[in-house]
């Protein structure tokens, strides 16, 4: 855990302590972690719709399998896998 | 001939226990027919891998198992997907435009594949995921290269509701099997 400086306006700050007299957080600290951790959130997830790495990574898997020369995929389940996809769309 | 083909005829290769395994292999094994399948079937291939692989129930081999353990368990679910229709002889055909819907004196653009369903659910009386596969099939027909004939699934529900499906779109739902007896494939 590493502990960063922070410069705040007092009317920032005064924000918060009201934040803090309502009970939302335990304390100042508590508020401006959670805030930004909101925030970060927030920015983040669009690109986790969006090509990433990630992407680029399983790319290359994909084609790491399909250079093998024997390759073997089956899926046992105590139903058929159709049955479970009728399954599924009775539900919606 | 283009072919539409439903999720439950893409899954079925890796279900031995499905009566249909062996016809569905052989079918999509023809050269000379070309397959497509809409989004949606990557959405409902995608989850019914997803929930098989977290429950253990995908089998790969040793090589193969070695080679996704590179991955988070997430990431494996999107390699063995994207590994399945590369191995499948089916083109993902992405149909993507827009429509206009005037609905309560209000115009929205949505997705033409919402769209196409939203007009077929009064004319029949099928589940919301089969009405968005055949208006994929449809969208696919009418709005780009691939004049779809045939849309095959092993779905009861659909099977049954044929000659109404056939009406409303041109496109005439089959199963894999009636299929494979019309194209005199011996399995």
């Amino acid at each position: 855990m590493a502990t960063i400086p922070l410069n705040i306006d007092e009317a920032d700050l005064k924000k918060i302590d009201y934040l803090v007299k309502k009970g939302q957080y335990k304390n100042r600290s508590q508020a401006i972690k959670s805030l930004l951790l909101e925030q970060l959130n927030r920015l983040l997830i669009p690109f986790e719709f969006q090509e990433s790495e990630s992407d680029r990574k399983v790319d290359d898997v994909v084609q790491k399998l399909l250079k093998l020369p024997e390759r073997e995929v089956a899926i046992t389940f105590e139903k058929r896998l159709s049955e479970l996809i009728s399954e599924e769309r009775d539900r919606y | 001939m283009i072919l539409y083909i439903d999720t439950n005829i893409l899954i079925s290769q890796y279900d031995s226990s499905d009566t249909f395994n062996q016809i569905n292999k052989k079918l999509l094994m023809q050269t000379d027919i070309i397959f497509v399948t809409g989004i949606i079937t990557l959405l409902e291939f995608k989850s019914v891998i997803g929930r098989m692989w977290r429950e253990k129930k995908v089998h790969v081999n040793e090589k193969m198992m070695n080679i996704l353990k590179e991955l988070l368990e997430f990431q494996q679910i999107e390699a063995l997907t994207k590994y399945c229709f590369k191995t499948f002889n089916v083109k993902l055909i992405p149909t993507s435009g827009i429509a206009k819907l005037d609905f309560n004196n209000e115009i929205y653009e949505i997705d033409k594949n919402f769209f196409i369903s939203l007009r077929l659910i009064p004319k029949i009386a099928l589940r919301t995921l089969d009405i968005l596969q055949i208006a994929s099939a449809i969208n696919i027909k009418f709005f780009s290269d691939y004049n779809v004939e045939f849309f095959i699934t092993n779905d009861e529900k659909i099977l049954k509701y044929s000659s109404d499906i056939r009406s409303l779109t041109q496109i005439i739902p089959i199963s894999s099997e009636k299929l494979a007896n019309l194209l005199k494939l011996e399995v």
